[in-house]
């Protein structure tokens, strides 16, 4: 990690993280208490991804994100409480629990939707892209999905539109499978479905900027958003910036295979023996961890403040749980209420 | 009043929107549809260049780019071409736009139109006379506008403007051609059908060109001594059952030309009121004329045997009567 970053911007990209973290943490409990509606996806391994890119954009800017989005809607800005009651369907959340975890949203942040299919929301957000060059207004629109996305049609019809038009939008494909091996017939490393070799070279070809960044490099991803930003605001028309990460070794119905994350093991770099088996996890791939040792590295922050923002980001999420928890289910009329903007 | 093709009338009530309100914007290369069409629509491209986005081949990109720019300020009329093309973007026609406001606990709005020239416009063969509007009635949360006459076209499209809903606009291929008396009403209600013929014999029930159809039905009724009462749904969503039931209730009788299909098509919605709050109201059963559950046939004879038409609904309307 190069020191690009200031660093109180450092420190509260590491407080998001982790309380990202923290927030996945008490999704999984809650799973394991049958108290999640539906299926849902962490983000954990994936943190420095979505605060990278989402503190490198202006309050003014979008976001648009799918199935994976509790890391984005942290990294914005949005409510622990108010996120985790949205995703266990409680009145307290974001959308008054019609949306739960595949639809998050926190509108009041620029934030109106994930959508749940992988591809649909890409031209979405060059949409939106498009009514911030055709208003004449100084954002972007920027929007986070895997690599699944590109194996759909949408993809393809939106890069090409946004080609075209130049349109000031971001493209992040979180590829969280960069570490697949190949499949016969199936594709080739780093996008194990498709048949293009590197996920960035269909943008490449469709004249694009590319970049391809690694998913634990906060402060790559911060200036890799933060340039394609300011491309976008040039004029220059969008970025597609893929992120590279490990997929996480807890799986699609996650149990916290790597344990509840604790700061210290930042400097310790111990493995708990019950975990070995994700030994690499803990040395190399966990973004939360490898942040903090690079913070300590480069005398941003010491142990006891690391420690102390571990006890604030653990104190709010106590906070959003209890507030989660009390939360109310919605009463059965509200099923009826928002089919219709007011 | 003037007469004015439907078509025309069309074409001017979106200028006239697009004057009035900056943020609108064209999206999609279709030109609302008609190629024949072409030389009334050429002055409005001309004037609004910059409000134009002509877009590729890619219904589902831009249906997807166009919920987004409503999303952040804009209102885009997408022109998606034929009916069965709006196919090729179902995912952000049913699945994204109309969710967005419930998803977001009413937090989001999406005010988008998309527009199509739908129905059997005379040998579009299989793939281009798509009907899609009775499949549109199963997405909550997607209105429905599907107008018959010249005069309802500018106030709807300002209405459907105010109502910041998505919208799914339906004209018919035939419908550009029709002419017929244009004078400024008031803006109606969406929701609220028309009743654009007295009488007391019978009900047609019809919208877009099928109202049409049923109108020219009515004046041929009236020869053979049979008092048609006509209304236009203008809306499909909204379903204006009120009004279908208080006609009902004066007939006894009612026939419903709609060229959807006939399984769960906006004839069988219609008639289905009639098992509930319309029970009791019909001395006779429903006449429902449908396109026949087969893919439309290129050859014009097999197309017209297969289409709801004038002499039909006159038919249905005599057995009624007898």
């Amino acid at each position: 990690m190069i020191p690009v970053m200031p660093k109180d911007d450092c420190l509260e990209a590491f407080r998001k993280m982790l309380l990202i973290r923290r927030l996945e943490e008490a999704c999984i409990d809650a799973a394991q208490e049958k108290r999640v509606p539906g299926h849902f996806h962490v983000y954990i391994g994936q943190e420095a991804t979505g605060v990278g890119v989402i503190s490198a954009l202006d309050k003014g800017d979008f976001i648009y994100s799918t199935h994976r989005n509790h890391g984005h809607l942290i990294a914005r800005g949005a409510d622990p409480g108010m996120t985790l009651a949205e995703i266990l369907g409680k009145s307290g959340g974001y959308a008054g629990g019609k949306a739960g975890t595949l639809h998050g949203c926190a509108p009041d942040l620029n934030f109106p939707l994930s959508s749940g299919i992988v591809a649909s929301i890409i031209p979405i957000a060059a949409g939106t892209a498009y009514a911030m060059k055709q208003r004449k207004l100084p954002y972007v629109s920027a929007v986070l999905f895997g690599e699944g996305a590109m194996e759909e049609g949408a993809a393809y019809e939106a890069l090409n539109i946004a080609s075209l038009w130049k349109l000031p939008v971001l493209f992040i494909c979180e590829n969280n499978s960069a570490e697949v091996d190949r499949k016969p017939g199936g594709g080739q490393y780093h996008a194990p479905n498709n048949s293009i070799i590197e996920i960035t070279d269909l943008a490449r070809v469709m004249g694009m900027t590319t970049v391809i960044i690694d998913g634990l490099d906060l402060d790559a991803v911060w200036t890799g958003a933060r340039d394609a930003r300011a491309r976008a605001i040039r004029g220059e028309g969008p970025t597609f910036i893929e992120v590279r990460t490990d997929t996480w070794p807890g799986g699609q119905w996650p149990t916290l295979v790597t344990g509840r994350t604790d700061i210290r093991h930042a400097w310790t770099n111990e493995v708990p023996s019950q975990y070995a088996k994700n030994a690499k996890w803990f040395t190399r791939n966990d973004p939360v961890l490898s942040v903090a040792r690079k913070l300590l590295m480069l005398g941003i922050a010491g142990k006891e403040e690391l420690q102390k923002i571990d006890i604030s980001v653990s104190h709010q999420m106590a906070g959003a749980v209890e507030f989660a928890n009390q939360s109310p289910y919605p009463p059965a009329e509200d099923a009826y209420a928002h089919v219709w903007p007011t | 009043m003037a007469e004015t093709m439907f078509g025309v009338t069309k074409i001017k009530a979106v200028g006239d929107l697009m004057r009035r309100d900056e943020n609108v914007v064209i999206i999609g290369g279709a030109n609302f549809g008609g190629l024949l069409h072409s030389q009334y629509i050429k002055p409005l491209f001309d004037e609004f260049d910059d409000r134009i986005l002509r877009t590729p081949s890619a219904e589902l990109g831009f249906c997807g780019l166009a919920v987004g720019a409503a999303i952040a300020g804009l209102y885009p009329i997408v022109t998606i071409g034929t009916g069965s093309f709006a196919f090729e973007a179902w995912p952000q026609i049913v699945n994204e736009a109309p969710n967005i406001t419930y998803m977001s606990g009413g937090k989001v709005k999406v005010p988008v139109m998309f527009h199509a020239l739908v129905g059997i416009r005379i040998s579009g063969a299989a793939q281009h006379s798509a009907r899609p509007q009775a499949m549109l009635m199963q997405a909550a949360g997607l209105q429905i506008i599907a107008p018959s006459r010249a005069s309802d076209v500018g106030p709807l499209l300002q209405a459907a403007r105010e109502s910041e809903r998505p919208t799914f606009w339906i004209d018919h291929a035939l419908l550009f051609e029709e002419t017929g008396g244009v004078e400024p009403g008031p803006i109606p209600a969406l929701g609220k059908a028309a009743i654009v013929r007295r009488g007391k014999d019978v009900t047609l029930v019809g919208y877009s060109i099928d109202l049409v159809r049923c109108l020219k039905a009515a004046a041929k009724l009236e020869k053979a001594g049979i008092d048609a009462e006509v209304i236009d749904l203008r809306t499909l969503c909204p379903l204006d059952s009120d009004t279908i039931c208080e006609s009902v209730g004066k007939t006894g009788r009612l026939v419903i030309a709609d060229e959807c299909y006939p399984a769960a098509s906006v004839a069988s919605e219609i008639a289905s009121i009639f098992t509930d709050k319309g029970w009791g109201l019909l001395k006779k059963p429903v006449k429902r004329l449908n396109f026949p559950a087969v893919p439309v046939p290129l050859s014009p004879p097999l197309e017209l045997h297969l289409i709801p038409t004038v002499d039909k609904i006159v038919a249905a309307a005599k057995q009624l009567m007898n």
